[in-house]
């Protein structure tokens, strides 16, 4: 029996060298089979998350992004909204101004005013779930916002 | 294996710099195998791969992104290098809303999140904590500066000290999990200082800008100069604190010949990670915080430390346990470490020929 086991632990040993080739040689294929067997996803904190809807416009498109408020276990009472404008062609309107209703309530809950030339970005809020403007980013031609939100006691529970 | 497969480079000087690294590489493991020496050669290769590594990571990133700041776009973007350093904090997020919390690609691009979680399942199930003494692009730099000096200064360390990766761990998970954000790399990160950090922008990223460069010279620098350990690995990085675990089902381990040791404590007073002491003399067996770098073996008079396989006779095959375990751990060390090898040749060899590092 202790021979036995001796001759099982040098053969798992000796496994190891074709284990580090197999680890290496097949890195792109284990890697596939691992995010699609577990359905692993990066972080829509670190994304934006989905996109909900596409706007089409004369010379840009609005890309409107799912709201985020996913926690750990349930939902976080403060998330973000992330819009994304692109251009149809080199560049975007010198000026966007869009109302978004982040929540799918039938009401405006947000408007924002971008000027594409300076940068500059003026959020109107509608109600008291939008916070802030966070951070707005500048990608090649395009731009990216993102919102502030908070959700109401009542909306959490929901 | 050097070159991932895809063919020899057109380029000569690029050519010139793997078969300069390839070179490197075969003698130091002829060197390794010949002399029975092990951790004086890995050593030697482990921290050039790491010295290698800050070298092509930081010019990469130079030339890709104009200097080592990651901003806000290429977070958004996914553009953030994954590394290993985030595993123990992905992992209850992972596990409880299928998603993992750092700002990467997950198949797309350079060290992407899919690719570096194989690399890193692979290193486990072979080496098990050997990762931080054989694959840890990091752990090169403070085993560097922990060579340094002759002597150490300080030498009596509270074995207490040795428990603060396991609370730092456990700190870093529950903090990652309930804020869903890697708050390691956001605040305690040695290693930012020498890959890539925030634009300061704000009084915070100046807070944790400073936070990075002072526990890189004091963890990484100054610290392993004076005491000759790696104190970086040892005393603090949650990283290997977690791979300890992987040594429980890992087949190799290092022991202690008990009826061979003349009990001097030569191994317990080298041992760069402190995984060795009194204790582990009388058992003959390391801590489960043991990287299996080989130091120990190395240092020993009397022959009595040994690589080991697990369920295997102790004491007997010394030379073949060592062999079979230097295989695959060197081929991890040298696969990994062989593209920064060779692109930091390539730097210098650009440096030499154009004057810049950068094309």
């Amino acid at each position: 029996m202790t021979r036995l086991k001796t001759i099982v632990c040098y053969v798992w040993a000796l496994m190891a060298v074709p284990l580090v080739l197999a680890t290496f040689m097949g890195m792109n294929f284990w890697a596939e089979k691992l995010v699609s067997d577990t359905g692993l996803k990066v972080s829509p904190w670190c994304t934006g998350g989905e996109i909900m809807s596409t706007v089409e416009h004369e010379q840009h498109k609005t890309l409107i992004y799912q709201p985020v408020f996913d926690g750990l276990i349930g939902q976080r009472r403060n998330g973000f909204f992330q819009i994304n404008w692109t251009p149809n062609g080199n560049s975007l309107p010198r000026l966007i101004d869009e109302e978004f209703d982040f929540d799918s309530d039938g009401t405006r809950d947000f408007r924002i005013k971008l000027n594409t030339e300076t940068n500059e970005v003026h959020l109107e809020a509608f109600g008291n779930n939008v916070v802030s403007l966070g951070e707005v980013l500048i990608l090649g031609s395009e731009r990216i916002a993102r919102v502030a939100l908070r959700k109401n006691r009542d909306d959490r529970q929901s | 294996m050097i070159t991932g497969g895809s063919g020899l480079p057109k380029d000569s000087l690029q050519l010139t710099a793997m078969i300069m690294a390839y070179i490197l590489i075969n003698g130091i493991f002829y060197l390794m195998v010949l002399s029975i020496k092990t951790d004086k050669y890995r050593s030697l290769l482990f921290v050039i791969y790491a010295v290698c590594f800050v070298i092509t990571f930081i010019s990469n990133l130079v030339e890709v992104r104009g200097s080592m700041i990651v901003t806000q776009e290429d977070m958004v973007q996914g553009h953030t290098p994954f590394c290993h350093m985030v595993i123990p904090m992905i992992i209850v997020p992972a596990a409880l809303t299928r998603t993992i919390i750092f700002p990467g690609s997950m198949l797309e691009g350079f060290a992407a999140i899919g690719t570096m979680l194989v690399l890193w399942l692979g290193a486990s199930i072979v080496l098990g904590r050997g990762w931080c003494s054989w694959a840890c692009f990091y752990g090169g730099l403070d085993e560097g500066f922990s060579r340094i000096a002759k002597k150490p200064t300080i030498k009596n360390i509270n074995k207490k000290w040795t428990y603060l990766p396991f609370a730092i761990l456990l700190v870093i998970v529950l903090t990652s999990a309930a804020t869903l954000s890697p708050t390691y790399c956001a605040w305690l990160c040695p290693f930012k200082a020498v890959t890539e950090f925030e634009e300061i922008s704000s009084s915070t990223i100046l807070l944790q800008t400073i936070i990075f460069f002072s526990l890189f010279i004091g963890l990484v620098i100054v610290l392993p100069i004076l005491t000759k350990r790696r104190i970086q690995c040892g005393l603090f990085c949650p990283m290997g604190a977690f791979q300890s675990l992987t040594n429980k089902f890992n087949i190799f381990e290092v022991r202690i010949d008990p009826e061979k040791c003349a009990q001097c404590n030569l191994c317990v007073k080298t041992c760069p990670t402190f995984s060795l002491d009194e204790e582990s003399v009388r058992s003959g067996k390391s801590r489960i915080t043991c990287t299996k770098c080989g130091k120990c073996i190395d240092s020993c008079p009397k022959q009595a430390v040994s690589f080991h396989i697990k369920g295997t006779p102790l004491g007997v095959n010394f030379e073949a346990a060592r062999l079979i375990f230097i295989y695959p751990a060197f081929l991890f060390l040298a696969v990994m470490g062989s593209g920064m090898i060779t692109g930091a040749i390539y730097r210098a060899l650009l440096l030499a020929t154009t004057g810049s590092m950068i094309k």
